[in-house]
């Protein structure tokens, strides 16, 4: 009788360790999912960060650009308006000649 | 082996088995996790990078159409100065002619151009206030009747009109009238006369 007791006795213990064992695997198992968790989360802080540092340097590089056009297109202005100014001084007196003539309906 | 033992070792097989399939199962799902975090973060990023490319682009694209409108505007200002230079020099021109001895011809010229305009048999022939003119009416019927076909008489008028320069040509019955004095000339043909200067100023010879 006293021996079976102490087999039934030693199963229980067996039964409790593996219990125990089981609930520790299942608490480092929520460890990693949440380590998991604070990994993905930092992941896409970094990302985020990342995308707005690019994004900065985007605008910074479109700003230099806008400049760029600035410049270049008002060369090109400062070109034709003085290459007009000159080409009409040119041609002021003919088109004078010519517009008295149609006030005065000489044509 | 006893009964117990076995059982024992039974427990502890199972148990292992189980404690390695949670971690097993953790570590997965872990593994899983920031699988999908490193895809969404490139797609987030690159979503982003993409966006803000596409953003600058389209400014660009505005910025330069802007700067060339202003181009365009102040190549047209330079060219309605110069052009309105140009008519007033023109006008001032046309309004000497007053008074000296090739007026009396331009006056006739413009008479017959307005009452060929009206092609009527009898005409009035209107002048500015205070000129008097030499202005020969027969010439002016005989060069109506050149171009027309029609024996037209023609007549000076009592009454005069406000204006530097021309005549005002009228039917007898003053139901129709050509007005050529300068002003009105000037009105008139406005859009032919810038069109005429733009040409004249503007056009590049050809080589």
């Amino acid at each position: 009788m006293c021996a079976a007791h102490d087999e039934i006795d030693e199963i229980h213990l067996a039964e409790v360790a593996a219990q125990k064992r089981i609930e520790e695997a299942e608490r480092r198992a929520k460890e990693i999912k949440e380590e998991a968790e604070a990994e993905s989360q930092k992941i896409l802080e970094n990302a985020a960060a990342a995308a707005k540092e690019n994004t900065k340097a985007i605008t910074s590089e479109t700003e230099a650009k806008k400049k760029d056009i600035d410049r270049r297109v008002q060369d090109e202005t400062d070109r034709r308006v003085a290459h007009l100014e000159t080409t009409a001084k040119e041609h002021m007196k003919d088109a004078v000649k010519i517009a008295v003539k149609i006030i005065l309906a000489e044509e | 082996m006893s009964g117990m033992q076995s059982i024992i070792e039974l427990i502890e097989k199972k148990t292992s088995e189980r404690t390695q399939a949670i971690l097993r199962d953790a570590e997965l799902i872990k593994e899983q996790r920031l699988r999908e975090a490193r895809e969404k973060a490139k797609e987030v990023e690159q979503s982003q990078v993409n966006k803000a490319k596409a953003q600058a682009k389209a400014e660009l694209t505005r910025h330069e159409a802007a700067a060339r409108l202003r181009a365009k505007q102040r190549l047209l200002t330079s060219k309605e100065t110069v052009m309105a230079e140009a008519l007033k020099s023109a006008k001032d021109t046309a309004f000497k002619v007053v008074g000296t001895k090739q007026y009396d011809q331009i006056l006739t010229r413009l008479a017959i151009d307005a009452a060929q305009k009206l092609n009527a048999t009898e005409m009035e022939i209107v002048l500015p206030e205070g000129q008097s003119s030499a202005l020969t009416t027969t010439e002016i019927s005989k060069a109506i009747k050149q171009a027309t076909g029609v024996k037209t008489e023609v007549s000076v008028a009592k009454n005069t009109v406000r204006a530097t320069g021309g005549v005002v040509v009228m039917t007898k019955d003053k139901k129709k009238w050509v007005d050529n004095t300068f002003e009105a000339r000037l009105d008139r043909l406005h859009s032919e006369l810038t069109d005429k200067i733009a040409l004249a100023l503007f056009a590049e010879k050809k080589a």
